[in-house]
């Protein structure tokens, strides 16, 4: 693990440390087995800002880290236990499922209506889901661990489960200073966890950083993109979290409305963060779009309908050459550092 | 003169000093409120899996949960000083008769004339992520997919309706649907708390309040998310909560 963490720091560039702040004050007492610095899965580029999520009562340390990380890897998260936080979101793809619509639950459960999202920097976000309904970290995976769509389980018999495994009270031990399991000390490891999921290190961060330029295609496409794109998508997150229909056809899921009981918002969706977009397909709410091409195709060569976001009305349509030029700038969005990190791999 | 003044200085130091030293803990006793609960308007007894008669719907109903949350209690002493409890979530569970007695420890010796309650949980406890004891999510009274607290927790049959199911989650704290409501309820005799002296207060819910303006559960059986007829019905169930026998 030593080794794989020193890999990691090597692949960094120099300036990169000087533009990372630590973003949340890590506990001095933090122990820490794994052999690496807690500044190393808690810091950000400056323009990040500060993070939406913090907590005085949860203190990020190495041990809430590394218990969320097993907790997330760990299918004893499920009614049957066989599928794990993992089991949609996948690391090589930027934690989503790729290449799947519809990713299924446990078995005996019948399909949500929604697509699996890549995840990334969701310290900074201001709610979840796609409709938003989810307005702290913390109780964010009490969703798909007890949906009937996904991992279908009661959350005291999560607790209970954990509870039973001596690994767990020794890492409960380490992280909490007690060996009790409870639902809270479970979401608290799982929030710290996520909030070192930072992926600040693509072609864009870096050449934000001043350390590489992009190549002439690349900034054709940024100029495409801020033209066409970031009035709903802007850095750095490359998203507004506004909730925009964006004029697909046969929508049967609410959406927005579901949480905000406007029948404006019908069918509206929060706009996606566009991080790793490369990595993350199909896309759209439903999954609908099964490549990236499919997905800039319809929004800049669609007729307008009904009810669609007025910013989607002002775009203009994009040449042949346009499109490929946009492309290769969502590309210069993936951060393979982040998507190769052991630090989030399986423990 | 002078030492009129210096004497009286003095005088008032060792009065202070003497009266600091003399101090103890300020004396304490516990309030236990009692949750009875009421059905319609003939003061019959609530129970659970037995069919009630809902007079206004025409329905007969058959509960199989119903809990509600209790939170965030103050008492009003005859100076009109309020004493609130710390961490004061209460989940009530009329199935479960241990959770309807709630110690108020520590309120200070005193005549008090009034409490106040919180019907529901504050907006702010709803949006502070994971919480543990009587807010902890594992006790499912937590949207999963729409972060808050289900403040009433209503479901059964309805044999008056073929015998179909009804469920209510009442919740919500944004306007113009806000499920939650605070209450204050004058005592009709005074609680006295002394060391040695504690008190009773029996509270007075009535769930077929529920139903007082939405009517017959053929309405619709089931709500499951904030919205203006969850409002209503938690609001006609929460401004019936009354105050019944205090026994010092």
């Amino acid at each position: 693990m030593k080794g794989a963490v020193c890999a990691f720091f090597y692949t960094m560039k120099p300036t990169l440390y000087i533009l990372l702040v630590p973003i949340f004050l890590v506990s001095c007492g933090s122990k820490n087995p794994q052999g690496y610095e807690p500044d190393v899965l808690f810091s950000a580029p400056e323009y990040f800002g500060a993070p939406a999520y913090s907590n005085d009562a949860n203190t990020p340390t190495v041990d809430r880290f590394e218990l969320g990380r097993k907790l997330f890897y760990d299918p004893i998260l499920s009614a049957d236990s066989t599928q794990s936080c993992a089991s949609c979101h996948r690391q090589h793809a930027g934690f989503s499922d790729p290449g799947v619509a519809i990713s299924p639950g446990i078995s005996g459960t019948t399909p949500g209506p929604r697509n699996a999202p890549a995840l990334a920097n969701l310290a900074w976000f201001p709610n979840y889901m796609m409709d938003g309904g989810i307005t702290n970290l913390e109780v964010m995976p009490f969703a798909p661990i007890t949906s009937a769509h996904e991992m279908n389980a009661d959350m005291a018999t999560v607790v209970s489960a954990v509870q039973q495994r001596a690994d767990y009270r020794a890492a409960f031990n380490r992280a909490f200073d007690e060996d009790t399991v409870t639902s809270q000390r479970i979401f608290y490891a799982l929030a710290i966890f996520q909030s070192g999921m930072i992926s600040a290190n693509s072609r864009w961060d870096q050449r934000e950083r001043g350390e590489l330029v992009f190549s002439d295609v690349e900034l054709w496409g940024e100029g495409l993109f801020v033209e066409n794109c970031a009035s709903c998508h802007p850095a750095p997150f490359f998203t507004d979290w506004t909730y925009v229909n964006v004029g697909l056809d046969s929508i049967t899921d609410p959406g927005r409305y579901l949480v905000s009981q406007d029948s404006a918002d019908y069918g509206a969706f929060k706009v996606p963060s566009l991080r790793n977009v490369v990595l993350s397909p199909p896309y759209f709410h439903d999954g609908r779009a099964a490549t990236l091409e499919q997905a800039v195709n319809h929004f800049t060569a669609f007729e307008g309908g009904g009810g669609m976001d007025q910013r989607l009305l002002d775009m203009r349509e994009l040449d042949k050459d346009e499109k490929l030029a946009l492309l290769s700038f969502l590309h210069t969005l993936t951060d393979y550092s982040y998507t190769t990190n052991p630090l989030f791999e399986k423990p | 003169m002078k030492k009129t003044i210096l004497f009286s200085l003095m005088s008032a130091l060792v009065a202070t000093t003497s009266f600091t030293s003399c101090q103890t803990e300020p004396e304490v006793g516990t309030v236990t409120l009692k949750f009875d609960y009421k059905w319609a308007m003939n003061g019959a007894d609530f129970e659970m899996n037995t069919p009630l008669f809902q007079p206004m719907s025409g329905d007969t109903l058959n509960f199989s949960t119903f809990k509600h949350y209790v939170s965030n209690i103050r008492l009003m002493d005859s100076d009109s000083n309020w004493w609130s409890q710390d961490e004061s979530y209460f989940l009530l569970d009329v199935s479960d008769p241990s959770t309807l007695t709630v110690s108020l420890d520590n309120v200070p010796a005193g005549e008090y004339i009034a409490m106040q309650i919180m019907s529901g949980v504050d907006s702010l406890r709803n949006v502070s992520g994971a919480q543990v004891g009587a807010l902890d999510v594992a006790n499912n009274m937590f949207w999963s997919w729409n972060t808050g607290y289900i403040f009433i927790k209503a479901e059964g049959t309805a044999p008056s309706n073929g015998d179909s199911d009804f469920r209510y989650h009442l919740g919500g704290i944004e306007a113009p649907n806000k499920a939650f409501m605070t209450r204050e309820l004058a005592f009709n005799t005074n609680v006295t708390i002394g060391a040695e002296q504690g008190a009773t207060v029996q509270l007075l819910s009535n769930p077929a309040r529920l139903f007082h303006t939405y009517g017959s559960v053929t309405n619709g059986a089931m709500i499951m998310m904030p919205n203006a007829n969850a409002a209503q019905m938690a609001s006609d169930f929460n401004t019936w909560i009354r105050i019944g026998t205090i026994v010092n």
